[in-house]
């Protein structure tokens, strides 16, 4: 099985939905002849023809409402938001349009469109190319919110995303885009927007998605060396929610950590938070507590201090163990 | 530019340009104008009586919507604005189905999950109407992108008004229709109040943005109904043929003042011996008497269940939208006497 980082993964089930059927196309800034501004269309349009996977103009707006006209259609646009601090001028269309046109039309419009972009910070992009979006489209009925965190689940849930009927917010954790390497199957495979266990542990829950993964693992290994054992859920669909995955670990565990890179207030993690204090508060053994980004828009010399890291993932188990 | 026209404001042909229909042709067209007009009305006393919360006749568009509505295929898909709903009802959308959708009774295929002038009528290829203003001209584009990508010899005919000609999402679709040279027409319909328009759009002729698009671009008097129906017909049969799309401009009210272009339609069938009167009594009682039998028919079947409000949100329901519904149903049992639907 070959190892592929994130975009090799991105590009190999893009490549694989192209090829197998015709109904595919795969657009947005720079993504043709160029090959995407991370490379992850690189190779593509060579491949598939300049119908199939083609440049557009600057445009979000444009970009949405073409494959919105697509799907309505039949077809199955994959298009991509260069970065999703850019998705903005395609809020309108995405929320008011892509969303409700299966609802507005009584199912009979259906608008099957994937959307890939790569959001959050850690790569010194500033506040313009940081940004962690899911909580707006996590908010808007309609949509599907899909986070991978390693190349297998990137391939996989993307290839589940473009079969899906509905409207997918692909969310892409650009920082780890090259970073993480896994062994990922060459053929085409299919993962359930389900969460999944990523490491099992019996004294704290840590609830996150995307990049944050990562610093979950290393806070765990810090955690293991003081004798804490920690579960790692990794959520993957933020929506539709897995929420039986989470609450059984909750109740085996009795503590809960969640962690996003997403600014606090409003942020994902707190509708995790009020559906597990509704579903699994008797089995709390102490106040649900977020590692998350501040506040504040997102900053560039001091990203680092900005992005929940290892060690305040550490420091919120240790608080919630000591509890 | 000089607006195309066909008839004059009296409804005579213009030297030379008589359309020559049959005129079992042109009293199909006439009846159709007539039914919207009566439909307008009827429409307008269900709002007086609070049974439709809003709705946009058609009054005065009637030459732009049927016009168009004579030139395109079945095929062909329409994207509206929220004045020509009628249009689905030309393509053959039943009555009773049109109705139910605009009081959003049990019937309505979308469940009354959209307002009275936000149809869907996908049978005939009427896409839904948004109210959001001026989204559809990019839908409208990138549904011609895939109708050319697949290699049909479709095409999507797009109505706007001057508030969507504002829009960003118009320069949006209009300039991705022209790098992309895809088979639609962009049919623009001015309000008929020209100081009206100019206050949202400037005093340039909206035809003349056709050129920095790389878009044909054609005016036309949208009361003449004849003329609307020349010009939309060269526009689809150039996307048919592969030369793209086409901007077309129609005045609403005529270049001369407030030509009624149902009024012109019978000027021209009256100089065709025709009696327009007799015509109009013939359709417009008749048609009045079924829609309001069917609105009485669809009023005794009632509201959607409750349920439904949780359908069609994705195409399975989620877990979380499973378990509201069970929640509101819950709730209606023991709050509204048992009723939940």
């Amino acid at each position: 099985m070959p190892t592929m980082n994130i975009i090799q993964a991105v590009n190999s089930a893009l490549d694989s939905a192209l090829a197998t059927d015709p109904d595919v196309f795969v657009f947005g800034e720079d993504v043709g002849r160029f090959g995407g501004v991370f490379r992850a269309t690189d190779g593509l349009q060579a491949k598939h023809g300049e119908d199939r996977v083609f440049d557009t103009p600057l445009s979000e707006a444009g970009i949405i409402g073409t494959a919105i006209g697509m799907a309505i259609y039949g077809l199955k646009p994959v298009p991509e938001i260069q970065f999703s601090d850019f998705i903005y001028p395609a809020f309108d269309q995405i929320v008011n349009e892509m969303a409700k046109f299966r609802y507005r039309s009584g199912g009979q419009y259906p608008c099957g469109v994937t959307v890939r972009t790569p959001f959050g910070g850690g790569i010194r992009g500033g506040h313009y190319h940081s940004q962690s979006p899911e909580a707006y489209f996590a908010h808007t009925a309609g949509l599907k919110v899909i986070v991978p965190s390693d190349p297998y689940t990137a391939k996989g849930l993307l290839l589940t995303a473009i079969d899906d009927p509905d409207p997918i917010i692909f969310l892409e954790p650009k920082r780890i885009y090259r970073a993480a390497r896994a062994e990922v199957p060459e053929e085409p495979y299919k993962l359930p927007f389900a969460a999944a266990v990523d490491r099992e542990g019996e004294h704290v829950t840590i609830v996150t998605y995307g990049a944050a993964l990562h610093e979950a693992r290393e806070a765990a290994d810090l955690l293991a060396e003081n004798d804490i054992s920690a579960e790692i859920i990794d959520v993957r669909s933020l929506v539709p929610l897995d929420e039986e995955t989470i609450l059984a670990s909750v109740r085996k565990t009795g503590r809960v950590v969640i962690v996003h890179e997403a600014a606090r207030t409003c942020g994902y993690g707190a509708e995790l938070a009020a559906i597990i204090a509704e579903k699994a508060l008797l089995h709390l053994e102490a106040p649900i507590l977020r590692v998350t980004g501040y506040d504040t828009p997102f900053p560039y010399t001091l990203e680092q201090q900005y992005l929940p890291d290892a060690l305040k993932i550490f420091e919120a188990c240790e608080t919630t163990v000591d509890f | 530019m000089t607006p195309l026209s066909i008839l004059s404001p009296s409804g005579a042909p213009k030297q030379g340009a008589d359309p020559a229909w049959s005129i079992e042709r042109v009293v199909a067209l006439h009846r159709a104008m007539v039914r919207s007009r009566v439909l307008d009305r009827v429409v307008g006393d269900l709002q007086r009586r609070g049974l439709v919360s809003v709705f946009a006749p058609a009054q005065g568009h009637e030459a732009h919507i049927y016009g168009s509505l004579l030139a395109l295929k079945d095929t062909d898909w329409i994207f509206a604005d929220v004045r020509q709903g009628a249009a689905a009802l030309y393509r053959g959308f039943p009555l009773e189905s049109w109705l139910a959708q605009l009081l959003g009774t049990r019937s309505a295929a979308h469940r009354g999950h959209a307002h009275p002038t936000e149809f869907t009528a996908k049978p005939v290829n009427f896409v839904s109407v948004s109210s959001p203003v001026g989204t559809q001209i990019i839908h409208a584009s990138g549904t011609a992108q895939g109708m050319k990508a697949r290699g049909t010899d479709e095409c999507a005919l797009v109505w706007f008004g001057p508030a969507a000609g504002a829009s960003g999402d118009c320069h949006v679709g209009l300039n991705f229709a022209g790098v992309y040279n895809v088979p639609a027409v962009f049919y623009f319909c001015s309000s008929g109040d020209p100081s009206a328009d100019a206050a949202r759009l400037g005093d340039a002729p909206f035809a003349d943005r056709g050129e920095g698009y790389g878009i044909r671009a054609v005016r036309v008097d949208g009361s003449d109904v004849f003329a609307v129906y020349a010009a939309v017909a060269d526009a689809v049969r150039k996307a048919r043929d592969g030369q793209g799309p086409t901007l077309i401009e129609g005045l609403t009210g005529g270049p001369d003042g407030t030509v009624d272009p149902l009024a012109r339609l019978e000027g021209y069938l009256a100089s065709r011996g025709e009696d327009p009167a007799a015509l109009r009594r013939a359709v417009d009682v008749a048609f009045e008497a079924e829609i309001r039998a069917r609105v009485e028919e669809l009023l005794a079947e009632g509201p959607p269940a409750t349920g439904s409000i949780f359908e069609d949100v994705f195409a399975t329901p989620s877990p979380q939208l499973h378990a509201q519904r069970v929640s509101l149903e819950t709730h209606r049992r023991r709050f509204a006497g048992g009723v939940i639907d």
